[in-house]
């Protein structure tokens, strides 16, 4: 895949199918192909992700759907990095601070 | 031909010699050693499975053989080799057979990366499959025989191999294995099993090795529709329980009982998912046999 530099490159990367995102039951799972872990999103980072996956590589709208789902978790968006190459473990991380808060 | 049909003598020759090969499900395993243990054992406990005095293709090429040098009359060892090497310390000249048995869980479990690969009894009723995935000493393959003597049909007391291509469950319906009080407590249940004798101060204590049933032997090559993914405990006292357990916590559990989820990647992933898709997913407590299995009868199955 062609890309401008390396983090456009991780981006395409991940969203380009590398980090694989199934619905099992009421439960959203992602296998993140880098480092082959899998991991059980939450409701939040799950609608996040689905709608990611969904996107063309690094664009604005992905970058707000990051910055927004930390706002909505009470994060300062500075906390979300705009490197997509990070998004899911960001995102888990998000889930992680959603189910201290319940 | 089977291997209770080879008398003593002509079993005797085949395992000193070229070898036994041992049909279990999708495997063929061609089996020497000159131990009296390892032959007793195959002959009371795969009476029923299909065997040829080896000449075919086989999966693996095991050897379980008597230790050299002193440890032939002090203290004696039995060693397992695969292919020629050794994989395990040698372990005491009676725990030969036990040792045969992890030695082929070893080979299925290095392998068969063909399959997915989960810790986890697999037993089945009008063709689906149920697992039972649990951490050693969890009560698995004690329940596993309790269901197996009730007209459950065992596919393994170990290890479900999940076919990735069709997402049916395979076994090999090996011996179950037991463990300490597990032995006479399914003594006590089915009176009717055959039971080998206990090998006494095994690194898991006492093991016993339970017949599995003709049928089950039979129709040891039938895979079985995956319909209910179930984690069993065995808590003393207790009552029976069985729960709801939801999906994405179960796909979590289950994954950290695959032997080869981490080799297989993302088809581990994918095909791990299609069978939660497809299962009802339980804990399960139990401490009474009967119980169990009555409670286990009656779980009904997801829609096809």
């Amino acid at each position: 895949m062609d890309s401008d530099g390396p983090g456009d490159e991780r981006g395409a990367w991940v969203l380009s199918g590398a980090a694989v995102v199934r619905r099992v039951g009421s439960a959203t799972l992602a296998y993140h192909e880098k480092s082959g872990d899998t991991h059980l999103l939450g409701d939040a980072a799950a609608a996040v992700m689905s709608r990611l996956v969904r996107l063309d590589p690094p664009c604005d709208e992905y970058r707000g759907l990051l910055r927004g789902a930390a706002s909505a978790l009470g994060a300062a968006p500075d906390d979300i990095d705009a490197d997509v190459a990070e998004a899911l473990e960001q995102l888990c991380a998000l889930d992680l601070v959603l189910r201290e808060r319940r | 031909m089977t291997v209770g049909e080879l008398d003593a003598g002509r079993l005797r020759g085949a395992l000193a010699g070229e070898g036994l090969d041992l049909e279990t499900g999708p495997f063929v395993t061609r089996i020497r050693s000159t131990l009296d243990s390892v032959r007793r054992g195959l002959q009371t406990l795969y009476a029923d499975f299909p065997a040829a005095e080896g000449s075919g293709f086989a999966d693996f090429h095991v050897r379980v053989a008597a230790s050299g040098g002193v440890r032939r009359w002090f203290r004696p060892q039995a060693r397992f080799f695969v292919d020629g090497r050794s994989i395990f310390k040698p372990l005491a000249r009676h725990q030969a057979f036990p040792m045969l048995e992890w030695g082929l869980n070893w080979c299925v479990a290095g392998y068969a990366h063909h399959y997915v690969m989960f810790h986890a009894a697999v037993v089945a009723k009008r063709g689906r499959a149920a697992l039972l995935a649990a951490p050693p000493g969890a009560g698995k393959s004690t329940l596993c025989a309790a269901l197996v003597s009730r007209g459950w049909r065992l596919l393994s007391d170990e290890t479900a191999l999940l076919d990735p291509e069709t997402g049916l469950v395979h076994g090999m319906a090996r011996p179950v294995s037991l463990k300490n009080e597990s032995i006479d407590a399914v003594r006590a249940f089915a009176p009717d099993a055959f039971i080998s004798p206990p090998c006494r101060d095994t690194v898991k204590g006492a093991v016993a090795h339970m017949r599995p049933p003709a049928d089950s032997v039979a129709r040891m090559r039938e895979p079985a529709r995956p319909a209910w993914l179930i984690f069993p405990r065995f808590e003393p006292g207790a009552a029976t329980r069985l729960s709801f357990r939801d999906k994405g916590s179960a796909f979590m559990r289950l994954v950290t009982q695959s032997f080869n989820y981490a080799a297989l990647g993302r088809t581990a992933f994918e095909r791990t998912a299609d069978l939660l898709e497809r299962s009802r997913t339980y804990d399960f407590v139990y401490s009474r046999l009967d119980d169990a299995v009555e409670t286990l009868g009656r779980i009904e199955p997801p829609a096809r």
